[in-house]
Parts: structure tokens; sequence; C-alpha cells
């Protein structure tokens, strides 16, 4: 398991350099000049070229991001634009943030999709089954900046409840989060049901009452546990969704995660930020993936031992 | 024993739907595949009706321009007129420089259907050259193809369709590009796995027996086979495209000013939700409304291609 867990590991190296590699010379093609934009436009040719050679863009472009990678590796990814702050600080001050709205929104998803899931999969073609099939078409199909909006628009603008941006303490997470969540809450609703019907009919859940357990004891014990795996797939394909969610409804909330930086740094041109803030958010996804693999491990036993006797 | 009854109806099926085919040229073959999807897609009720309704949607977003004049009813400004509420002359209201916000939401049909069809054609064309390609020859080209794909679903696909607009420009066709190559991997997922299921087949064999190339086999008997497959997926994928280009419109990286698009007219309205919550309302309906007829539809076609897969 520690072997598997290390290789693992090991794999998410390549992985981050390749989207580095390809990032940083993606960005190295936009529009726009760093040495113009250190001297502004009054300058001589000797003073631009002086610059250049300073700042090393001269040199060919595998040597400036070899570079970037030996500076990133001691967290340094340069500065900003404007106002020369260091990227590295800039992001991580925000990145908290965003981990805090995801798992709040993945909190947010559990909660809401769990129990429906679970009665819809037990009560098969009852009432229950039919909103959850409705509520999960509906997650599935809104856009999560309207939601963000409506979701202001009710509680903040006509009822004054919640605040609609910023952080202030445990009231600001909650729109954005039920924002983000919404369409994790749907999917995981359907996987949830699907877990259900599929497991309920296994042969050792009817062991399981024929040894005289109780309804709930056979529901939440047996039959979740073994429903666990998709769920955790589910949850573990739907990051990226997630993060990418996150990052629209920042911009909705004016919440200051790395989304919201993102798209500031974008739409105000500052390149390096955007450099920084991409390859960060890749990094923040292997590393998730990582986890969601290794979680697999714990959760399904069949799959552990496959990792102790293969390797 | 109904089991049994029901695998003998489509034996006996079958062998009457070979007969014919032998007998018939080859388009008697794709009309009867064609009407048997269809007259299973008839009985999902809720899957015809949301069919219809969006056949409607793609007539305004054809014929947008004779219902309203760009220059007078969708990018005129009529300042004596701005911000009214929804009233028979203006069911959606109006926005802040007085245009009519039906017209507005109208004609972005056009757009919003555009972008996210010609995003989606652009994803199937190369993720299925890429997908087949990689299923159909394997060893180091489907290596290569494959990881490159892992690496790029970890990048969250706003900000890839951000990064690559970032690159090229903030341009509606860019907005195209951006979307359609965020959109490569699933698809290249799918097109893959299809063609190796019929990689080893007995009829790959016998047309590489009488001398066919592999491309001719590869394009001709292989890829057909994970057409209905791809199908479902690409009708799917318009849906999520649509608010995609709508969620990059929305932060100010998808169409250009004063573009009607939906998810521009809900940036817009924005600003207004105290005063003028209609005007963020109806844009935000538009994508929510289309986006589940196409989602109904897309279920409800891969419901009648694959009866099986049907709970």
């Amino acid at each position: 398991m520690i072997r598997y867990i290390i290789r693992r590991m090991l794999w998410v190296i390549p992985t981050v350099l390749v989207v580095s590699f390809l990032v940083y010379v993606a960005m190295d093609l936009t529009p726009g000049d760093p040495a113009n934009a250190v001297l502004g436009d009054v300058a001589t040719d000797e003073q631009y070229n002086q610059v250049r050679e300073e700042m090393g863009l001269n040199d060919p472009i595998v040597v400036r991001y070899f570079r970037y990678v030996v500076n990133a590796v001691q967290g340094d990814l340069g500065t900003t634009l404007y106002g020369k702050r260091s990227v590295w600080d800039e992001v991580m001050s925000r990145l908290p943030y965003t981990i805090y709205l995801t798992l709040a929104s993945i909190v947010v998803a559990v909660i809401f999709s769990l129990p429906l899931g679970i009665l819809a999969g037990i009560r098969q073609n009852t009432w229950i089954d039919t909103l959850a099939s409705v509520f999960s078409f509906v997650g599935m199909a809104i856009p999560n900046f309207w939601l963000g909006i409506l979701l202001i628009m009710a509680f903040s603008v006509h009822l004054g409840w919640l605040p609609s941006m910023g952080v202030h303490g445990f009231k600001s997470i909650i729109l954005p989060a039920i924002t983000v969540g919404t369409g994790l809450t749907a999917s995981l609703t359907r996987t949830v049901r699907a877990a259900m019907l599929d497991v309920i009919r296994q042969d050792y859940l009817r062991t399981a009452r024929a040894k005289g357990l109780s309804n709930r004891v056979v529901i939440l014990k047996h039959a979740l546990k073994n429903a666990m795996i998709p769920i955790v797939t589910i949850i573990g394909t739907n990051m990226a969704g997630l993060l990418a969610g996150a990052m629209v409804t920042e911009t909705v909330f004016s919440w200051p995660g790395i989304g919201y930086l993102t798209i500031k740094s974008v739409l105000g041109g500052d390149y390096n930020l955007v450099t920084g803030c991409i390859i960060i958010t890749a990094v923040l996804m292997s590393l998730i993936l990582l986890l969601i693999d290794v979680i697999y491990g714990f959760v399904d036993p069949r799959i552990k031992a496959q990792y102790v006797e293969g390797r | 024993m109904l089991k049994a009854g029901n695998e003998m109806q489509a034996k006996t099926m079958n062998i009457k739907t070979r007969k014919t085919t032998m007998a018939g040229d080859s388009t008697s073959l794709q009309r009867s595949k064609a009407s048997e999807v269809w007259l299973q897609f008839r009985k999902n009720k809720g899957a015809v009706v949301a069919l219809i309704l969006l056949i409607l949607i793609v007539l305004v977003a054809l014929f947008s321009d004779i219902i309203w004049d760009y220059k007078d009813d969708v990018i005129k400004q009529n300042i004596s007129e701005k911000l009214q509420g929804p009233s028979l002359a203006h069911p959606f209201g109006t926005d802040h420089v007085g245009r009519d916000m039906v017209a507005r939401v109208g004609y972005g049909t056009r757009y919003s259907l555009s972008i996210a069809l010609a995003s989606v054609v652009i994803a199937v064309i190369a993720g299925g050259i890429l997908g087949a390609i990689a299923g159909y020859f394997g060893g180091w080209i489907e290596n290569i193809i494959m990881r490159l794909t892992d690496i790029f679903t970890m990048i969250p696909s706003a900000l890839m369709a951000i990064g690559i607009i970032v690159i090229i420009g903030i341009k509606t066709s860019n907005l195209v590009i951006a979307l359609g190559i965020t959109n490569i991997p699933v698809f290249t997922r799918i097109t893959r796995a299809s063609v190796m299921t019929v990689r080893n087949c007995e009829y790959i064999e016998a047309s590489r027996a009488i001398g066919a190339s592999e491309l001719y086999i590869l394009f001709v008997h292989a890829l057909p086979n994970s057409m209905s497959q791809i199908f479902v997926q690409a009708t799917l994928a318009v849906g999520n495209c649509i608010i995609a280009a709508s969620s990059l419109s929305f932060i100010g990286v998808g169409v250009p000013v004063p573009t009607p698009e939906w998810g521009a007219l809900l940036s817009m309205g924005r600003s207004y939700i105290q005063s003028a919550p209609y005007l963020t309302l109806f844009p935000g309906l538009a994508i929510f409304v289309t986006v589940m007829l196409i989602n109904t539809v897309g279920d409800g076609l891969r419901d009648a291609l694959d009866p099986k897969l049907k709970q």
C-alpha cells in the first residue's frame, strides 16, 4: 500500500512538469513584452536591451523555463506586474479560501445527496424518487453563476439573511458553497440512488436481512458502505468541475480565492500572476486526484488487496 | 422465464433484420436502424416534448435575423426607455440603455447555440481522430495520446479555456476554439474505448484479410461502430458548452460587447439585481431551459440507442 502511494506520488511530478511547461510556453506566446511593461513607453533601445538581458528574456525558452522551475521549487514564481508583490505569496494567501469553498461545497453535496439518493434508491418509483430525479435534473442544467445571482437576490437582497459578497464569518460560506455544490449534489444523488439499487439486490444484503438485522442497520452499515466506491469516484471525477465552478462562483460572490484572483489577473493582463495561478491550480488538482486514489484503497479492501499483492 | 422469452424475441428480430439487410441495399439498413431508434425514443414522452421545444428554440436561432433587426432591435440604444420592467410592449423589460430584452435574449439564442455547436464539432472531430488512432493502433502512440489526455483533464476546463483565450485573444471565434479544445479529452476517451472493443472483431480481421488498408478499416469499419455513443455524448456536451460559454462571457473573457450572448446579457444585468432583477432572470432562464431540454433529449437518445443501459 505504501509503495503504491509512493509510486502514485512520483507520477505527480512528470504531470506537473508537463502542465507547467505547456502553460509557461503558452504564456510566453501572449502578446505583451515584460521589458516594455517595466520600462514604459519612453526608453531607448539600449535601455530596452539592457533590461531584457537583466530579466533573462534573451535566453532560449527551455533555459528560462528551467530557471522558472528551479525558482518555483523554492517558492519563487516571480513578481506581479502591478505593485511587484510575490506571486507565490499572492497565490498562497488565496489558496485556503478556494480549498475552504471546495470542501464546504462537497459537504453541502454530501448532506443533501446521501439521504435523497438513499431514499430514492430504497423507495424506487415513489414520490421521493421522482423528487430526487427532478432535483438532479434541475441541478445539472442550472448555470452556477445564475444560481449564485438568484441566491443573492433571494437571501441577500430580499430577505437580508446572508451576506452577498466577501468573507465575514461562517454566514458568508453558505451561499457560495450551495452554488458550487449544486452540480455535484445533482450527480451524487443519481449515483447514490443507482448504487443503492445495485447493492440492495446483492446476496450479502439478503444474508444480513436473513440474520435478522434491522432495516436501518442493513441500509446504513451494509448497503451504504458498499455504495461508497462509486460515490468516492464521482466526487473524484467532479473535482476538476468543482474547481472550475468555484472559479466562476468566486467571481459572483467576490470570494477571495484563486479563481477570483486568476480572473482578475487575466482581465488585468498580469501574465506572471496568471501563469502562477494556473500552475498552482494544476498542482492542487493532481494532489487531490492522488488523495482520491489513496482513499479508494481504504474504502474498498478489494482494491487494497490488489495493491498489496500486485506490487 | 420472461427474460428468456424476451431473448427469444430479440433473436428472431435479429434474424429478420439480417434477412432484410441481405436482401436489401445498404440504405434500407440505415433507415431501419434510424427508425428503430426513433421507435424507442418515441416511447419516452418527456424526451419527445423536449425535442419539440428544442426544435422551436433552434428555429428561433435560425430565423432570429428575420424576426428581429440586429441593428435596430438588438444593438440600437434607446435611453428614454431604459430599465423598464416587464410589460406588454417589452415582456422581458428593457436594459440599462433601453434595448428590448426579448429581442436581445431571442437573438442570443443564435449566438449561444452556434458557439456551443461549433465547439462540440471541433471537439468531436479532433477527439474522435485522436481516440481512434489511440484505440486502433495501441502501443506507444496510444500511450502518448492517453497520457496527454489525462494531463489535460487535470486542469479545470474553465481555467484551461480562460488560459487559451488569454493567449489567442477575446473574440467569439476564439471562444469556440477554446471550448472545443477543452472538450477534446472526453471524445478521445469514448472513441478509444469503443474502437478498442471492435479492434479484434472478426469482421475487422476479414477486412484485413482481403487487403484493406489500416486507415480504411479504421474509418470505414471501426469508427462507425462508435458513432451512436459519440452522438449521445455530443448532445450532452452541447448543453455543457452553452453553460461554459455563458460562464466565460459572464466573467468577461467570452464574447466581446455588445454581442447579445446569454452569459454576456447576464453579466450586464448583474449590476442591476436590486433595481431590475428581470435583467438577470430571463437570460438565465433561457440558458437553464435550453440546457435542460438538451439533456432530456440526450438522455432519451441514450436510452433509445442502448435500451440495455436503461434501469
